[in-house]
């Protein structure tokens, strides 16, 4: 084969048949208007500019899931989430610093404020003082905690008191702490009860103790702290009732009351109603 | 932003270098396809919010899968299979696929639908934009990307059959739409 052949060969034209073109354009017409396809697959509309500085962004930051944003509500929305979270977070976090700080109890954390410490000094209810609860769990073998008796000097308890281990470890409370120095004499009789303000909330109202510490209580108890310290209203028959309750608790030997919760008083009646 | 795109750079070194992470790069071929894919969303989207989404979802795919693209065949077809999959992805998530009945309709006549030839391109996305997203999406992917229906049926998890009457159904819709639009056209001029 010389060049000059293969060159003829590749350049030949040979005119088709004339019907050629009508069954090709037929074959396009049944696609369905190859003119409006061709139009709209070749379609160019320039995007809004936003697109590649979003495209761009999300290429800078680590390989995962994109989240457009280009509807208005959406970033709103995104940017309110995003106050939520850190405000959640905040929230926490002062919670988790109250609780390092000794002036929240995790456990009663619904029913205690965080200026919930009813007088240590005057050896009050709060027998184990917040501040030594740093919310971690105890070992296995410490859960069995052998209380001291000294603990217990001032209520005249029984020399072997039968402990809630439950409650202790829920509580996370550790066993050095409990049974410190400080921790000795604090269970007496001296449960506050004169409340000397008494300011209503929505959920909480707060009491001032004998000692001057404000304490937030339960807006249920409410009913029950006025009828007892309300002026006027005494009652005395319940009065004397939370007397009593307060008494039991103090000398129950298998109670132990948390740091000022003050629904172990709901769980002493519980306790009384069974006996 | 200027979209208007630098021809001279070949392809090549464009992908190259966008793969590299060169941002010029990168920025200037979302220009060279940004215009065309966005069309193609516009298409499958129904509205621009949507179609924006798509255009940036579809570029970030098409940026960090750029180094499996094996020069088999054109770029452009490589970009506009990703957005074409990128779309029918989104109306795989929007649960779109409720609104394809798979009640086989009664044979509808194929309407002819040749006078979409006569209206100018963004008319043509507006007026299948205004489909239903079903009818929408079978039209897409038959009419212009040149799908089967035996493909639009298992991509979409549909029957054959119900691809061809969602096709016939959207290419009547269609065909009433372009009349009412160039009726509407006439009544303006002669005013």
């Amino acid at each position: 084969m010389t060049p000059n052949f293969t060159h003829k060969i590749l350049d030949a034209e040979i005119p088709p048949p004339d019907s050629a073109w009508e069954h090709i354009a037929a074959e396009l017409d049944k696609l369905g208007g190859s003119g409006f396809v061709y139009k709209v697959a070749e379609a160019s509309i320039e995007p809004p500019p936003m697109v590649w500085q979003n495209v761009a962004s999300a290429l800078n930051s680590p390989r995962g899931k994109t989240i457009p944003l280009s509807r208005p509500w959406m970033k709103w929305a995104a940017a309110a989430a995003i106050l939520g979270i850190i405000a959640v977070l905040t929230i926490t976090n002062s919670k988790n610093n109250l609780v390092s700080s000794g002036k929240v109890d995790p456990r009663n954390e619904r029913n205690v404020s965080p200026s919930t410490s009813i007088n240590a000094n005057e050896s009050s209810l709060a027998g184990v003082s917040p501040s030594l609860i740093p919310g971690t769990r105890l070992a296995d073998n410490e859960r069995q905690l052998p209380l001291k008796r000294s603990l217990f000097t001032n209520n005249n308890l029984p020399e072997s008191p039968q402990v809630r281990h439950a409650t202790i470890e829920s509580a996370g409370i550790e066993k050095q702490d409990l049974l410190g120095s400080e921790s000795e004499s604090r269970l007496s009789n001296n449960i506050p009860s004169t409340p000397a303000t008494f300011i209503p909330a929505p959920d909480y109202f707060v009491v001032t103790a004998p000692n001057g510490e404000k304490v937030r209580i339960s807006s249920k108890f409410s009913d029950a702290v006025a009828s007892l310290y309300g002026g006027d209203n005494i009652d005395y028959y319940w009065k004397w009732r939370f007397d009593s309750w307060k008494s039991k608790l103090m000398t129950n030997p298998s109670f132990i009351p948390s740091a000022g919760n003050f629904l172990d008083i709901a769980e002493l009646k519980d306790m009384l109603k069974e006996q | 932003m200027n979209h208007k795109s630098n021809y001279n750079i070949p392809e090549p070194d464009l992908i190259r270098e966008s793969i590299a992470g060169n941002r010029a790069m990168q920025q200037e071929l979302y220009n060279r396809f940004a215009g065309k894919m966005y069309a193609v969303c516009l298409r499958y989207a129904g509205n621009a919010e949507d179609a924006q989404d798509l255009l940036q979802e579809g570029f970030i795919k098409v940026f960090r899968n750029l180094d499996k693209f094996r020069a088999e065949g054109s770029f452009e077809g490589w970009v506009r299979r990703v957005f074409v999959n990128t779309s029918i992805e989104h109306f795989r998530k929007k649960n779109y696929l409720y609104s394809i009945s798979e009640k086989e309709e009664n044979v509808i006549e194929d309407a002819d639908i040749t006078a979409l030839d006569n209206l100018g391109e963004k008319d043509i996305i507006k007026l299948i934009q205004d489909l239903s997203p079903g009818y929408r999406t079978v039209f897409n992917m038959y009419v212009i990307e040149g799908y089967s229906h035996k493909e639009i049926g298992n991509i979409l998890g549909i029957s054959e059959g119900t691809s061809k009457s969602q096709l016939a159904r959207a290419k009547a819709i269609l065909q009433r739409k372009v009349k009412e639009h160039i009726d509407a056209n006439r009544k303006s001029f002669s005013r």
